[in-house]
C-alpha cells in the first residue's frame, strides 16, 4: 500500500485552494505520509487519479458540476488499491452512508482537528475504514 | 344531536288523568315524554335530562306552576328552555302576563286543541334541535379556528427555523473550512524558531480560532434537525465534565457574580457528550450572568441530581435574576427571540439548549417568578452502562474476522470496534465471536464444530450458502450487506436481544 520508503501517497481533490495549500504544507511536512498533488475539479478527476496512483485520496464532496460519489464508485471498481476517503464539512447521516456505500475508505470531517485529520489518513493507510468522529456520532443514530 | 335525534320533552301536571291526555297528544311528535306529578318532581327531571320543552300546569299543589317556572328561570342551565303553561282556571290577563314575565313561551288555556297544541311544541322542539345544532357548529369552528391560528403559528416558526437551519449549516460549513487551514498554519508555524512576542501572537491566534470553531460547532448543532436524531451513545460522568469546564463557564459571567456548584461524584454518568452538555451550560449560565450584570449580589447556582423515580439526572441552573414575563418564559427557546440588546446576544443560545437537550431524549422547564430568579430544570436520561461494565467481568469480548474482501473486513473491523470488540486476525480459539467468509468452505466447515465447544459464543458467515445458518441458533448468515447497513445489522445480531434468535440472512 505504500511507498518503497513506507510513506502513503496522498492526492487531494478539492476546490477550496486555501485548504488544499495548507494540507500541502502539512501533509509535506509528515514523515508518514507524501503529498502527490491536488485537483481542483473539473471533467477530469477519474482519469486525473488513476494517472498518479496515489494511496489514499482525500474527496471533497461538494464540487461544482461534479457527481463525487460516482467518481469514487468507479474508482472503488476500476482501481480498488486506491482508498479514497470523502472529506467534507457537511456531516450529515446521508451523505456517509453514500460514501461507505459507493466504496469509499471512510469519512472525514473538516470541523474536526488538525491531528484528527492525519491520523484519519493513516489509519486508511493502515487499512482502516475511518469516521471522523462526528461522523461516527452521526453515523452511529442512524435507526436501526 | 343530529337532525332527527328525539329530544324530550317535560310534562309536568299534578294529576295523572291529564298527564295522560297530554302524552297522548303529543305522542303524535315522536319525541321522548317525561312525565312529573309535581314541581318537584318535574325540577329532578330538568337535572338530570336535556330538556327542550316543558309543559306545565298553573294549578299544583305545594309549589305551583309559576313558582316552578320562577325556580327553572334562576338557573342558568336552563335559561333558554321553553316553558309553556296550560291552565283551565288562572286565564285572566293579569294570569297570563305572569306568565310571561316568568318566562313562558306560550300560554295555552284548557280545554286543549290538541291540534293546536302539537303545533306549538313542535315548533318548540324544532327551534331547540337547531339551537343545538348551531351552538355544536359554532364549538366546531372556533376549534377550527384555533387550530388554524396553532397551525399558522407553526408554519412561522418552521419557516424561521428552516432559514435559521440553512443559515448556519452553510455558516458553520464555511467557517469549517477556512478554520482548518488556520490552524494548520498556525501549527506550521509553531514549528518555527519565533521570537517571544510572535508566539503570543500565535496563541491569541489560535485562542479566537478555537474560539470560532466552537462557534462553528454549535452553528453546525443549530442546523441539525433533532427530530432526525435518536439520541446517541455518548455518555458523560458530570463530576468530571465539571471539574474541566468550571474555568471556561466561570470566565463567561461578571467579575461581581458568584459561581457555586453542587455536582456529586455518586451520580449516573448522563447520555448527552461533553461538548453538547458544555454548551448548554455555557449558554444557560451566560443568559444568568447578564441579567445580573449591574448586581452586586449576583448568584448563579449549578446542581445536578438523581431525577426522583426516573433513569436520569436533574441538572439545574438557578439565579437570582429579576426573573422572565411569561411571555419570555413561552417564547425563549424560539430563534432569534431575545431581552437583550443585539450587541450582547444572537438571540440563538436557548434554541441552541433546547435542541441539544431534546436531542439527548431530555427535558427542560423553566421556574421564573419576576423579582425573585429563574431556575432551569434539565432532566439528561442517564446513559446505558456499556455491555462489559454492567456484566459479570471487565473482559472485552474477543471477534476474529477472517474474510477475504479488504474493504469488507475493514468496514467489519470498523463496526466491531465501535462496539468495543478486541479484533483479532488470527487465533479462533479465544474468540467470542468468528467473522467468516462464506465461500471459505474450510473454514465455513469448521462453524459448527467451533459453537459446539463454547456455549455463549456465535459465527458470523458473511456471503456464501445460507444453509450453513439452518437448524443453528448461534451460526448467523449474512447475505453481504451495504456497509452503510453493517453497523446496525452486526449491532442487532450480536446484541443480547438480537442474537440467537435464528437466521439473519
Amino acid at each position: 500500500m505504500s511507498t518503497a520508503r513506507g510513506r502513503f501517497r496522498v492526492l487531494c481533490v478539492d476546490d477550496n485552494q486555501l485548504l488544499t495549500e495548507s494540507l500541502r504544507r502539512r501533509i509535506s511536512g509528515d514523515p508518514d505520509l507524501e503529498w502527490v498533488g491536488v485537483i481542483h475539479g473539473g471533467a477530469g478527476i477519474h482519469a486525473a487519479v488513476i494517472e498518479t496512483r496515489p494511496d489514499i485520496v482525500l474527496m471533497d464532496i461538494d464540487m461544482p458540476l461534479v457527481d463525487t460519489f460516482a467518481i469514487v464508485e468507479r474508482l472503488a471498481a476500476e482501481a480498488p488499491g486506491i482508498r479514497v476517503v470523502m472529506f467534507s464539512g457537511h456531516v450529515s447521516p446521508d451523505y456517509i452512508a453514500r460514501a461507505l456505500d459507493c466504496g469509499a475508505w471512510g469519512y472525514l470531517s473538516k470541523n474536526d482537528d488538525v491531528a484528527a485529520l492525519i491520523d484519519g489518513i493513516k489509519q486508511v493507510g493502515g487499512g482502516e475504514i475511518i469516521l471522523s468522529k462526528e461522523a461516527q456520532a452521526v453515523h452511529s443514530r442512524r435507526p436501526m | 344531536m343530529n337532525s332527527r335525534d328525539k329530544v324530550n320533552i317535560l310534562l309536568v301536571d299534578d294529576q295523572p288523568a291529564k298527564l295522560l291526555s297530554l302524552e297522548a297528544i303529543l305522542s303524535d311528535l315522536g319525541e321522548n315524554l317525561i312525565k312529573a306529578n309535581s314541581a318537584e318532581e318535574g325540577l329532578k327531571h330538568l337535572l338530570s335530562n336535556d330538556i327542550a320543552v316543558v309543559l306545565v300546569d298553573v294549578c299544583m299543589p305545594r309549589t305551583d306552576g309559576f313558582e316552578f317556572s320562577e325556580m327553572v328561570r334562576g338557573h342558568p342551565r336552563f335559561g333558554r328552555t321553553a316553558i309553556i303553561f296550560i291552565s283551565a282556571v288562572h286565564l285572566t290577563d293579569a294570569d297570563r302576563l305572569r306568565g310571561y314575565q316568568l318566562g313562558a313561551v306560550d300560554y295555552i288555556p284548557v280545554p286543549i286543541i290538541p291540534e293546536v297544541l302539537r303545533a306549538k311544541v313542535a315548533v318548540f322542539t324544532e327551534l331547540y334541535r337547531k339551537t343545538e345544532q348551531l351552538e355544536r357548529v359554532n364549538a366546531e369552528l372556533k376549534e377550527r379556528i384555533a387550530e388554524l391560528d396553532r397551525s399558522n403559528e407553526r408554519l412561522r416558526f418552521a419557516d424561521r427555523m428552516a432559514t435559521v437551519g440553512t443559515l448556519a449549516a452553510g455558516l458553520g460549513h464555511d467557517m469549517g473550512n477556512l478554520l482548518l487551514p488556520v490552524q494548520m498554519r498556525l501549527d506550521a508555524l509553531e514549528t518555527c524558531d519565533l521570537p517571544k512576542s510572535a508566539v503570543e501572537d500565535v496563541t491569541a491566534i489560535r485562542k479566537a480560532a478555537e474560539y470560532l470553531r466552537r462557534l462553528a460547532s454549535s452553528l453546525r448543532l443549530l442546523a441539525l434537525d433533532p427530530e432526525n436524531l435518536a439520541g446517541g451513545d455518548s455518555a458523560t460522568e458530570l463530576s468530571d465534565w465539571w471539574r474541566e469546564t468550571e474555568g471556561m463557564i466561570r470566565n463567561g459571567l461578571p467579575r461581581t457574580v458568584v459561581l457555586s456548584a453542587d455536582i456529586p461524584e455518586e451520580l449516573s454518568r448522563v447520555r448527552m457528550d461533553k461538548a453538547s452538555l458544555t454548551q448548554v451550560v455555557f449558554n444557560l449560565v451566560q443568559n444568568a450572568g447578564e441579567v445580573l450584570r449591574n448586581r452586586e449580589d449576583g448568584q448563579v447556582r449549578v446542581a445536578a441530581s438523581m431525577a426522583p423515580g426516573r433513569r436520569a439526572v436533574l441538572l439545574t441552573v438557578r439565579d437570582n435574576g429579576p426573573g422572565m414575563s411569561e411571555e419570555a418564559k413561552r417564547r425563549c427557546f424560539e430563534p432569534f427571540y431575545t431581552t437583550k440588546t443585539r450587541e450582547l446576544n444572537t438571540g440563538l443560545g436557548l434554541t441552541l439548549v433546547a435542541g441539544l437537550i431534546k436531542r439527548a431524549g431530555g427535558t427542560i422547564q423553566i421556574e421564573s417568578v419576576p423579582g425573585t430568579g429563574t431556575v432551569f430544570r434539565l432532566e439528561v436520561p442517564e446513559a446505558v452502562p456499556p455491555a462489559r461494565e454492567s456484566g459479570e467481568g471487565l473482559r472485552r469480548r474477543v471477534a476474529v474476522v477472517q474474510l477475504k474482501d479488504e474493504r469488507l473486513m475493514a468496514h467489519v473491523r470498523s463496526v466491531l470496534s465501535s462496539l468495543e470488540f478486541d479484533i483479532r486476525d488470527n487465533g479462533p480459539a479465544e474468540a467470542d465471536v468468528l467473522i467468516l467468509d462464506g465461500q471459505d468452505l474450510t473454514a465455513v466447515a469448521g462453524a459448527r464444530g467451533f459453537v459446539a465447544g463454547r456455549p455463549e459464543s456465535r459465527v458470523l458467515v458473511f456471503g456464501g450458502d445460507a444453509s450453513v445458518a439452518i437448524g443453528q441458533e448461534r451460526i448467523l448468515h449474512v447475505e453481504t450487506a451495504k456497509p452503510s447497513e453493517l453497523l446496525s445489522s452486526i449491532r442487532g445480531l450480536l446484541t443480547p436481544t438480537g442474537a440467537f434468535a435464528g437466521g439473519a440472512t
